[in-house]
């Protein structure tokens, strides 16, 4: 008996797989109705965004709405390319996020009770320029460019969580590497790392070449095994 | 002028003055700007006399800071010794000159995006997103939701569901419990088909641990009563159960006796 109801299963599989259920393999619910299309998904793809707790991908919004991933990467474009939107759409790595437009930023802060944040000191956003530009970067990759010690200002940036710590060098001492936050991007109203403006040529010389030999020039000293900044 | 401060004075009445200092590249780009230089190695020798007064300038700095000066200084004095020598091969020389002109190139063009960044930051045009957990309900203990009824409207509706059905007795299934007796009853019948049997065959028909403690109790009252023999070759090994040969009535009073004993 029990084997006669083993021997049915598989063949039951094989039904279902011929069945009109799996043209999309990764579903994991029915889809109510027919796959939204034009303005009609680009309704739902917002009302997925703003039910979502954090940052959430492009799949993750695929499979809620039951298109493809090309399909949601077409609307979020066009999303963000409507300016009238009371919000932006924040990207960091495969991460996509429903922030409020910049240009609300004291109404939404005054809606919140929010103070404003103190002014960023030019040393830090020159370490935050560096880490944006160039990470992961490690600390003395960091000092490298900017000549001087850079412990304090790192361990201020990280309380703000505008920079974490996103990995380890492979090499001696496997210096800590940094790099910016989401939180970077919504501190400045960016919607992605590219909204950054590309390094400008200084005296018509390339700024990367520059950089990169800066950057190249940090041996890491004997000292930096412990990556700790000093109190 | 070694130092420029921040000025914190308006915190509630508290003079507080911290010292902000500029870092030797700042001071070094600065000095190149205000000759309207281009930055290389030409231009670093040609500052190099206004970086070492800025530096003699600094005693009263941290040795921190002194120190950060002191290094670009001594590579400054070593570019300025070099242009100064006639150079036997000049492609050696090439990459250490340049790595103090490739490091302020880079240091430049950070300064000129941290100012881009610096402008972003004053003007506070941040971007805000859902402080999380705003949808989802917290994790804590939930309040009970209290409704409130009349006390007849809900005798009324018990009386109506009452009227409706009579509610059904509640059924308890319990699971059946062998007895000792009955397990020497089960014990004896196999024994009384084969004459012999093993002990597995006896827990075989058990329906769980239970039944197994009852089943080798059974066997040993009926060891102690001298109805069956009972052998194991070895330490777990099979119970080797058969009839007590000695006393073949012993089988058949063993069951009266047992209830008798009981």
């Amino acid at each position: 008996m029990t084997d006669l109801v083993l021997d049915t299963i598989p063949f039951a599989d094989a039904h279902h797989a011929n069945g009109t259920n799996t043209h999309q393999g990764q579903l994991a619910f029915e889809i109510p109705g027919e796959a939204p299309a034009g303005q009609e998904l680009m309704a739902l793809v917002e009302a997925l965004l703003l039910v979502s707790p954090e940052p959430t991908t492009v799949d993750y919004l695929a499979n809620g709405a039951g298109v493809c991933p090309a399909e949601i990467k077409a609307v979020l474009n066009e999303i963000e390319a409507d300016s009238n939107r009371g919000w932006i759409i924040v990207r960091y790595g495969e991460t996509v996020q429903l922030s409020t437009a910049p240009r609300f930023a004291g109404h939404v802060r005054r809606f919140l009770g929010l103070e404003r944040e103190t002014k960023l000191s030019p040393a830090a956003l020159e370490t935050l320029a560096i880490i944006a530009y160039e990470q992961p970067v490690t600390r003395s990759e960091i000092e490298a460019v900017r000549g001087v010690d850079s412990s304090g200002v790192l361990s201020t940036l990280m309380t703000r969580g505008l920079v974490e710590i996103v990995g380890r060098l492979a090499t001696v001492g496997n210096p800590m590497q940094y790099g910016v936050t989401p939180e970077f991007l919504k501190h400045f109203g960016l919607t992605s790392l590219d909204d950054l403006p590309p390094l400008g040529l200084v005296d018509g010389r390339d700024i990367s070449t520059a950089l990169q030999s800066a950057i190249a020039a940090a041996e890491p000293p004997a000292e930096e095994v412990d990556e700790q900044p000093a109190p | 002028m070694a130092a420029t401060f921040a000025d914190f004075s308006t915190l509630d009445g508290y003079q507080l003055r911290l010292p902000v200092f500029e870092g030797p590249l700042e001071v070094l780009l600065r000095l190149i700007e205000r000759s309207q230089l281009a930055i290389t190695d030409v231009s670093l020798v040609a500052v190099t006399e206004q970086f070492l007064t800025y530096v003699e300038r600094l005693g009263d700095a941290p040795p921190a800071v002194i120190a950060e000066f002191m290094a670009v200084g001594s590579r400054l004095v070593l570019l300025k010794s070099r242009s100064l020598l006639p150079r036997p091969s000049a492609t050696e020389d090439e990459d250490q000159q340049d790595d103090l002109v490739h490091q302020l190139i880079a240091y430049r063009a950070i300064k000129e995006a941290s100012l881009q960044l610096a402008e972003w930051d004053a003007k506070g045009d941040g971007s805000f997103t859902r402080a999380l957990g705003a949808i989802a309900p917290p994790d804590g203990p939930t309040v009970p939701k209290v409704a409130f009824h009349e006390a007849n409207l809900l005798a009324r509706a018990l009386r109506r569901r009452l009227s409706i059905a009579p509610l059904a007795r509640q059924m308890v299934a319990s699971r059946p419990v062998v007895s000792l007796r009955e397990m020497v009853e089960r014990v004896l019948t196999k024994l009384h088909g084969k004459g012999a049997i093993n002990f597995s065959e006896v827990q075989h028909g058990c329906a769980d641990r239970n039944e197994v403690l009852t089943a080798f109790l059974a066997i040993l009252v009926l060891i102690r009563r001298r109805s069956i023999d009972a052998a194991q070759s070895e330490l777990f090994g099979e119970i080797h159960i058969s009839r007590n040969s000695d006393e073949p009535a012993a089988l058949s009073g063993a069951l009266a006796s047992f209830s008798a004993d009981d």
